[in-house]
């Protein structure tokens, strides 16, 4: 498993390309590749952007049937989301953003969980699966 | 963006009508290069270009798409040569 730190843009393109070597080695197709990277880069992002800086894990799991994946955890210890429902609606954004990072990285995963109290950080886990 | 900038200064000194932005060699598009792309389309049309996105890879479009991202204010083409087209048609 991969811990990487995400504190600056240079880091949020490492974990790019790390979550991109893990999916290819996993079987998952060039589309399933390109919508896990381009989700890790939202929620990447997020973290550096609105959690001041955190952690990405890097995880190769597998499920009860026996398909590979690619479980992601982003965690920071920043402001936390008050109102989680509004924070994962589409064009939503406390800052000059499209407003589409976490609804957008929900849609390109198979499962998304989050999890953030405000004062005390915000917390997500996404899964990809082969096919 | 040193991008925009040297796109700004290059538009200002040749009037050039159109600007054509290959992204063959791009592996992914996030909101945030997405947000370049059409910040991009905004600072040309200011100049009078339009902009055409050529070479997207097929991976990236279903992605863009599943991901909600509209590429507004800009033209997409399949490549440099048909991007051409769309600029030339132009009167």
């Amino acid at each position: 498993m991969d811990e990487l730190p995400i504190r600056s843009g240079d880091d949020v393109v490492r974990v790019r390309q790390s979550v991109r070597v893990a999916a290819a080695d996993n079987g998952l197709s060039l589309v399933d590749q390109t919508k896990l990277v381009t989700a890790a880069s939202e929620l990447a992002r997020n973290t550096l952007v609105h959690g001041g800086g955190g952690v990405a894990r890097v995880e190769v799991v597998k499920s009860a049937n026996g398909r590979n994946g690619v479980k992601l955890y982003f965690t920071d210890e920043g402001p936390g989301i008050a109102d989680l429902d509004l924070a994962l609606t589409d064009g939503w954004s406390t800052g000059a953003g499209l407003g589409l990072g976490l609804s957008g990285a929900r849609r390109l995963v198979d499962e998304f969980e989050l999890t953030s109290l405000p004062g005390a950080g915000t917390s997500v886990v996404v899964v990809k699966w082969s096919r | 963006m040193r991008l925009q900038e040297d796109l700004a200064d290059e538009l200002s000194a040749t009037g050039a009508r159109g600007v054509i932005i290959d992204i063959t060699a791009v592996e992914i598009v996030d909101s945030f290069i997405g947000r370049m792309l059409t910040t991009i389309g905004s600072v040309s049309r200011l100049f009078d270009a339009e902009t055409v996105i050529v070479g997207m890879r097929p991976a990236v479009a279903i992605t863009l798409t599943e991901l909600g991202l509209s590429l507004n204010g800009v033209r997409t083409a399949m490549n440099a040569e048909k991007g051409l087209e769309i600029l030339n048609g132009r009167s």
